[in-house]
């Protein structure tokens, strides 16, 4: 452990900005949340109690205090686990440093633990402290409006609408998702590659699958069964991106039922394990490869042959809906165009796709080839 | 072959965890819907008498603006609110309105006719609020009324007493264990009329039981930024009036109000003390788009 020490000094040299990064999102989204409490304060006393109730007529208002933080925050942290990633791997993929750090007495596996390691442990702390944050400030929301709501006809429910159990599961599923998608993101500086282009293959084949799905309903639909496509694309869009479902609160005795929506997330538990498997399975994946692969060998823009035919496969599907989507948004008509316009997307997409994928080939066969002659 | 034997299982087995979790979602949806009941009905009726024969008058030469706000939304979910009133912005007819008003009002309108400029004045007679102002140089007037009352005989005649001649019920509101009841001055319905606040004007909010035994006051002053703070000496002088009604024992409220009208010169000055048996908290709100400055009182 001891002579790893000086690997994690250099690895946190590399990712140290990171800490303000997340700190400054941190503290921007605690500070956003109380400026919303304040501007309902102000603007309850402004108005009276039906001000309290003003901006959007709807309880979900009052829950959106959080959600919409958590959300954002959601986005400035996947921002930051990129960059994070990017600047982690970006001395590894140079050429000269690369090649010292190879001369270094550490396994890729060390190297690639360590990362890991150092990121997670920068993240994890600060999100640590953000979630502390959020509970604190929905106790002193309630503290603040408990006279308010206790005069209301939610004056029973109001406790449960804002449940801290629920603040802190959804805190919980957004950090295990956070975690899979930086580690499904490292996993991809080992598969490709050049450092910046490797995240844009990395978000991109983490968007494909919803696209494909898709898009598979809207082209096969007058043949397939789509009920089972959509399902499949609903399923993936939304039950493991989407932020919750919608309950209601209905008032007994009326004719017409004035409800309000209050969101809050489902499945949490099958969520969490969803996102488990996936980070566990990025992780072990990428502990296999990492023994293998080179980093600093920058000639070839995808090493492996096996991922490499799965990109030219499925980025070569992708392009061919792509077109035809184009046509399909506008006219919202499924005709030979659509079909048409898909196939000669295919046929582009695959010479494009083909030659990106095979970047450096020629080369490195040259390569060998010159070494037989010698 | 055997690839299909192994990937066929698979995909049924998702299609239907998918589709059982459509169903799942929908037993979720159930469970976090909540029933609340609203019986807001049962403690507290409208009296609309009064605000009628208010806008079936005719207003004689002067014209008249009859504002009537139908808050359905939130009676809906158990905030009763009302906000009508007749405005009267080109001058007002004596006779005609002494005649709705009582003769009580007499004296009042014609000190409203004579104002100075800028001067304004409000009251409330024969459960009509009124308030007077001389702006521009011609006198502009506004007449409302409350048409809120409670069924508990004995909880609306302590309201009443509480309002005398100066406030009406605007807002009442009740949760299961505990009642709201939000008192305005004439003056704060202009902030509503004409968008803008440019005088001191306000609000109580008295948070009660259901049997009415007051358990918190909340004072809500509005004022002019540039005000000097000791134009609002008349409000404060109510806010005595108001309070010993409350406690219902003489109180000495001088602290209060040099609190009060320091908050409002320093603008940020929060203070807490003791009167009586109340504990109360002075805090600045400052500026919205409507009201220049804030500050409330609260009284526990």
């Amino acid at each position: 452990m001891k002579y790893l020490k000086t690997l994690i000094k250099m690895e946190l040299r590399s990712v140290c900005i990171m800490i303000i990064y997340f700190l400054g999102i941190g503290i921007g989204c605690t500070m956003k949340i109380n400026q919303q409490i304040h501007d309902i304060i102000k603007r309850t006393y402004s108005y009276g109690l039906t001000g309290f109730l003003w901006e959007t007529n709807e309880i979900k208002g009052w829950k959106y205090i959080f959600t919409e933080s958590i959300h954002i925050y959601i986005g400035l942290s996947l921002v930051g686990l990129l960059l994070m990633v990017y600047l982690s791997y970006r001395n590894d993929k140079n050429h000269e440093i690369g090649r010292f750090l190879k001369s270094l007495p550490y396994t890729m596996k060390e190297r690639y633990l360590v990362k890991v390691g150092v990121g997670l442990s920068i993240f994890t702390t600060l999100y640590i402290l953000h979630g502390i944050m959020l509970v604190i400030f929905r106790e002193s929301f309630l503290e603040k409006t408990k006279d308010i709501f206790e005069v209301t006809i939610f004056s029973e429910i109001y406790q449960e609408l804002f449940s801290s159990s629920q603040l802190i599961q959804t805190l919980l599923v957004v950090y295990v998702a956070l975690v899979a998608c930086y580690l499904f993101m490292i996993m991809f500086q080992y598969l490709v590659s050049p450092n910046f282009a490797s995240l844009i293959v990395g978000v991109l084949v983490g968007l494909s699958p919803g696209f494909i799905l898709w898009n598979l309903y809207i082209y096969l639909n007058p043949w397939v069964k789509g009920e089972l496509l959509y399902t499949l694309a609903d399923f993936y869009s939304v039950f493991i991106w989407g932020d919750g479902n919608w309950g209601s609160i209905e008032i007994k005795g009326m004719e017409l039922v004035p409800t309000s929506s209050i969101s809050y997330l489902d499945f949490i538990g099958m969520r969490i394990a969803i996102f488990l498997a996936i980070a566990a399975l990025c992780f072990i994946c990428t502990l296999k490869w990492c023994q293998k692969s080179q980093l600093e060998k920058a000639d070839l823009f995808i090493p492996g042959n096996i991922f490499r035919g799965i990109f030219v496969l499925g980025a070569t599907l992708c392009s061919g809906m792509l077109l035809g989507d184009l046509h399909y948004i506008y006219y919202r008509a499924r005709n030979w165009m659509m079909y048409g316009l898909g196939i000669v997307g295919l046929v582009l997409g695959s010479i494009i796709v083909w030659k990106i994928a095979h970047i450096g080939i020629k080369k490195s066969d040259a390569k060998k080839a010159k070494e037989v002659q010698l | 072959m055997r690839r299909w034997i192994i990937c066929m299982p698979i995909l049924l087995g998702l299609l239907t965890g998918c589709q059982s979790i459509e169903d799942k979602r929908s037993d979720a949806r159930e469970a976090y819907t909540y029933v609340v009941e609203n019986n807001i009905s049962e403690h507290v009726y409208r009296d609309t008498t009064k605000i009628e024969a208010l806008e079936a008058y005719e207003g004689g030469e002067k014209s008249k603006v009859f504002v009537k706000d139908e808050y359905t939304y939130y009676e809906e979910i158990g905030i009763l609110r009302e906000e009508s009133y007749a405005d009267f912005p080109e001058g007002f007819d004596d006779k005609g309105l002494i005649e709705l008003l009582g003769v009580e009002a007499k004296d009042f309108l014609i000190q409203a006719t004579n104002l100075a400029e800028d001067e304004a004045i409000e009251k409330v007679i024969n459960e009509y609020g009124l308030y007077a102002i001389n702006q521009y140089g011609k006198p502009m007037l506004l007449v409302g009324n409350s048409s809120l009352k409670f069924k508990d005989e004995a909880l609306q005649s302590k309201i009443e007493k509480i309002c005398g001649d100066q406030l009406l019920i605007a807002t009442i509101s009740q949760g299961s264990n505990h009642q709201l009841v939000e008192l305005v001055y004439p003056s704060y319905w202009k902030i509503q009329r004409y968008g803008f606040q440019d005088r001191q004007t306000g609000y109580y909010q008295l948070f009660m039981d259901l049997e009415g035994n007051i358990e918190k006051v909340k004072f809500i002053l509005a004022y002019d930024d540039e005000q000097d703070g000791t134009l609002v000496k008349d409000k404060l002088t109510h806010l005595k009036k108001v309070l010993e009604e409350v406690s219902g024992e003489p109180l000495d409220t001088v602290k209060v109000e040099e609190a009060i009208i320091s908050n409002i010169e320093s603008k940020h000055k929060d203070s807490k003390g003791v009167l009586g048996d109340w504990n109360y908290t002075v805090t600045y709100l400052g500026a919205n788009d409507y009201i220049q400055g804030m500050t409330v009182v609260e009284f526990q």
